[in-house]
């Protein structure tokens, strides 16, 4: 489960009941991504991958993984499109959209 | 259209009975999701990249009102308020809940409808021209026998394992909408010397990381012939598809790597030798499933109604939207009234819960209650009485649903894209939207004319790129997201497949070299030529030229 690239990462999966995408933090999974742990050492990996194939295998999640991200001020930036999507939601319009127009 | 009689309901009933159950031993542990993916992917419900999403099957892309209203309904209840037209005809819903599902699954049953077969290695929705039943242009209408192929591929016993998913496409007119050159099989409605109508056969069509362009395998297939027929290619297939890579997995492959007139003489020697158990439709059932789609009471009109022509010179707008979106209808008085789901800079192929109720309302009021959905995101309402359609415009139009681009440039297919989907290398939908804002005046889209842009933000291509005109495809390059323009391509009965134009762009200047290729084309034609007529008498030189000729800053 381990990442083959360095850096700080953060476990992110969706959550078995309603696929929302989730992040681990001290607190358990959360949605907010400012909430997660990040991992900056091969020890902290392996406690993340520890604690989220037990939450697999629990059924709190599924597809769990680590994400690459970058430190900031306002938490943790991941490094990829995908991520940032994930985290955010679709650039096209923000989730929780619920307008009656097409736009 | 076609009503389920018992059989059809109790299967429905009795699927979702028994996806409830697997649902509740995933939750209760019972279930581990390898165990638990295939079942859900064989009721299509997908983990993705926000939520799970759910792909509904719209059968040969033929909805009532009714079904289209409980659209609405799950869109509001159960999602955020929209669905997405796909380019196999169906909807998807994108934050679908897991424990939901089972109680989703049940309210589409109540309305004839599921998500069976729309994932998994199995033959998925029967897709078929838009126009079935109503066009000017067709030999007959082909859904009875799309409905024949969906009941016979629906729980197959010998066909839910294939190496890998299965496309069918049906069309009966000369002029195919329904793009089956590039499905695994395509079915050609077509009349044969003595004026018996039968089917022409292509096999081994596709996009996706290795497209192709089906070659015919069968000039001439009797309409009685099908099932067994059809039944040969999927054995022949079985047997020899390749299960060992993902990636050469399909029947395209195959075709490909024994040749065509090898791989046609597999099918007819499993379907000589198969003669005597090759499943059968009789004439009464064909004639009791073709009586579902028995033309509904059409009025007997004149072929003109002074009124509505009045309607077209008194208001352009009006009447921009007629010359667009309208298409001739078989009987006299009536006409086919596309509904563009692409508003200018809107996301192609989306439509909210307001708008499709709108839309159910429209249909009972001017369409028989009846709706298609098409292959490029856009809907139809089949059976509009000419007078109506000033009526139905107007309250199209309020909805945002009124743009008048049917087939013009911004009338384009783009796959979710990284916003939505776990596969994608890259954003589409922004693309399109830019796009789509870059050449959405009104005046220039009709100047340009006929032009199908395609985009799919990775190379599983949902959005057509290989067959756009003007295809882009997805790309990451050293992480950030590029696009490659190809050109020429073509998913009707003169199906090609587009070519790469040159180097990669990225999201800002991919736009810009879309715009240059349109100059171009529009530039170098003569009276009347349409962009893809012009590139397939030029070639990509010129276009060449104009993009990286002058070393443009940006492309890649």
């Amino acid at each position: 489960m381990a990442a083959a690239k360095t850096g700080p990462k953060i476990m992110t999966a969706n959550r078995l009941r309603d696929g929302m995408i989730v992040y681990l933090g001290p607190k358990g999974w959360s949605e907010k991504i400012t909430d997660a742990l990040i991992a900056e050492t091969p020890e902290d990996e392996a406690r993340l991958n520890a604690v989220a194939q037990s939450d697999v295998k629990d059924r709190v999640v599924v597809g769990a993984y680590l994400a690459q991200v970058k430190k900031t001020d306002s938490g943790p930036e991941p490094l990829s499109e995908r991520e940032r999507i994930r985290a955010t939601g679709p650039s096209v319009r923000p989730v929780g959209y619920t307008e009656t127009r097409n736009v | 259209m076609y009503k389920y009689d018992e059989y059809d309901q109790t299967l429905v009933d009795e699927r979702v009975a028994q996806f409830r159950g697997q649902v509740e031993r995933r939750l209760a542990g019972e279930l581990t999701e390898d165990e638990f993916r295939p079942l859900r992917l064989m009721n299509g419900l997908y983990l993705q990249l926000h939520a799970y999403m759910l792909r509904i099957a719209v059968p040969y892309g033929t909805l009532s009102s009714r079904q289209v209203r409980k659209f609405a309904h799950i869109a509001r209840r159960y999602d955020k308020g929209f669905g997405h037209f796909t380019t196999r005809q169906n909807l998807q819903f994108n934050w679908i809940k897991l424990e939901d599902t089972p109680d989703i699954l049940a309210e589409l049953a109540s309305v004839e409808m599921h998500a069976m077969q729309t994932s998994g290695n199995c033959v998925r929705n029967i897709t078929a021209d838009q126009f079935a039943g109503v066009a000017a242009d067709e030999i007959e209408d082909v859904r009875p026998w799309a409905e024949v192929i969906r009941q016979w591929s629906t729980l197959h016993p010998e066909f839910s394992f294939l190496p890998r998913k299965f496309k069918i496409a049906l069309s009966a007119s000369p002029h195919d909408r329904a793009a089956i050159k590039v499905h695994d099989i395509g079915l050609g409605m077509t009349r044969n010397s003595a004026g018996e109508v039968g089917f022409v056969v292509y096999v081994g069509g596709g996009l996706g990381r290795t497209p192709f362009v089906g070659p015919m395998i069968r000039e001439f297939l009797p309409k009685a012939e099908l099932l067994g027929y059809l039944e040969a290619i999927l054995r022949v297939y079985n047997m020899f598809g390749r299960r060992d890579n993902i990636f050469k997995a399909r029947i395209k492959i195959l075709v490909d790597a024994v040749g065509a007139e090898e791989f046609t003489r597999l099918v007819e020697q499993e379907y000589a030798a198969s003669a005597d158990t090759a499943p059968q439709v009789s004439e009464d059932e064909i004639a009791r499933i073709a009586a579902f789609f028995q033309p509904p009471a059409y009025q007997r009109l004149p072929a003109r109604d002074p009124a509505h022509d009045r309607a077209r010179l008194e208001m352009p707008a009006f009447d921009r939207w007629c010359r667009q979106n309208v298409a001739a209808h078989r009987v006299k008085g009536y006409a086919i009234a596309n509904i563009s789901l692409k508003p200018i800079g809107g996301i192609p192929g989306d439509a909210s819960a307001d708008q499709m109720d709108l839309i159910a309302d429209l249909a009972d009021r001017h369409s028989f209650g009846e709706v298609r959905v098409t292959h490029e995101q856009n809907l139809v309402l089949p059976d509009v009485k000419i007078g109506d359609l000033r009526a139905l415009w107007q309250a199209l139009d309020e909805a945002g649903l009124g743009a008048a681009n049917l087939g013009l440039a911004t009338d384009i297919i783009a796959c979710p894209g990284l916003d939505y989907c776990s596969l994608a290398n890259a954003r589409s939908i922004p693309i399109a939207q830019r796009i789509s804002e870059r050449l959405g005046d009104d005046e220039r889209q009709r100047k340009i004319g006929d032009l199908k842009i395609k985009i799919s933000g990775c190379i599983n291509a949902c959005g057509h790129h290989h067959v756009g005109h003007i295809g882009i495809l997805g790309v990451d390059r050293k992480g950030e997201e590029n696009y490659q323009i190809l050109l020429g391509g073509s998913a009707d009965q003169n199906a090609s497949l587009a070519e790469v134009i040159g180097p990669s762009f990225n999201a800002d200047t991919v736009v810009d070299g879309v715009e240059r290729i349109v100059d171009t084309y529009v530039a170098l034609r003569t009276p009347g030529e349409t962009f893809l007529q012009t590139y397939r008498r030029l070639g990509p030189a010129p276009f060449k030229e104009k993009l990286y000729g002058e070393a443009a800053s940006g492309a890649a």
